[in-house]
């Protein structure tokens, strides 16, 4: 219920920026055009690839596989890709005199995306410890539950950014 | 070849573990292409069947909400969970794009 809230309050934000989209159409379309778009593509794909090995490294830990750390690990680098590519994004915007002061679309962009990557942060911490307990076969259900409610977790975050890149970065 | 008993054993739990991850493998891959190829086709000149902005972002939304539910389904293992906990991630989902559309459409109309 937690994940969904967290993902209603982001689609609750969408909502608030298509209908602001849609009241200053033009502006917001130049400036949409300004984003990095193969930026934002290979976001999509690291999250995809993270929340891939999420689900893997959980079926893992269900049977009883060791491997499951390394698999939580290799979701956590893709994670730390996705912060490194939006740094990269940020430092570019930035350095061409867009800011969240710029205009409606370039608050609601860095406000959402802002919002999302201390998501992203707060779930690189859960796949670093899921890769520390996963190290060990689990002797009881609650902590297999705790696994696979932090790789949930992930995936909202994921979700997430399923919803928010198209509509910050394809739609023209 | 070696077909001691626990060689077997071992072969046939790797077997089922890669099997139970492949539904979650094709998804992966099935969004992946998905992803890149809206981005290489549609960023600036949208989808070539669709002309109108409006029909371009209902396609968008529409793509993306599939999108959710194929991360559900195949990521969440919600197709696995219990009834109640699918109906309530596909009402999510369902009115997630529902709401979208509907802010949107509202917004251009006024």
């Amino acid at each position: 219920m937690l994940i969904l809230g967290e993902a209603s309050v982001f689609t609750l934000l969408f909502g608030c920026f298509l209908y602001s989209r849609a009241k200053a159409i033009d502006l917001f379309a130049q400036s949409e055009a300004e984003l990095n778009s193969a930026l934002g593509v290979t976001n999509t794909v690291l999250l995809l690839t993270s929340s891939w090995l999420v689900a893997r490294a959980v079926t893992a830990v269900r049977q009883g596989y060791a491997r499951a750390s390394g698999l939580f690990g290799a979701a956590a680098l893709c994670g730390v890709g996705f912060i490194g590519t939006k740094a990269a994004e940020y430092h570019e915007l930035i350095s061409n005199g867009f800011t969240a002061f710029t205009n409606p679309f370039f608050s609601f962009y860095f406000a959402i995306t802002a919002l999302h990557l201390l998501h992203v942060v707060i779930g690189l911490i859960i796949l670093l410890a899921l890769r520390t307990v996963s190290r060990r076969p689990f002797g009881n259900p609650r902590q297999l539950m705790l696994v696979e409610s932090g790789g949930c977790y992930w995936h909202m975050v994921d979700l997430i950014w399923i919803i928010l890149f198209p509509i910050f970065y394809l739609i023209a | 070849m070696d077909h001691t008993l626990p060689n077997l054993l071992s072969d046939s739990v790797t077997a089922a573990m890669n099997l139970s991850t492949r539904p979650a493998t094709v998804v992966w891959l099935l969004l992946t292409t998905v992803t890149v190829a809206s981005w290489l086709v549609g960023s600036h000149h949208g989808p070539p069947f669709i002309s109108s902005r409006q029909a371009i972002t209902f396609f968008v939304l529409f793509v993306a909400f599939l999108k959710v539910w194929l991360i559900f389904l195949y990521f969440m293992d919600v197709r696995s969970a219990p009834i109640a906990l699918r109906a309530v991630c596909a009402v999510w989902t369902l009115a997630g794009a529902v709401s979208l559309v509907a802010v949107y459409l509202t917004a251009s109309n006024s």
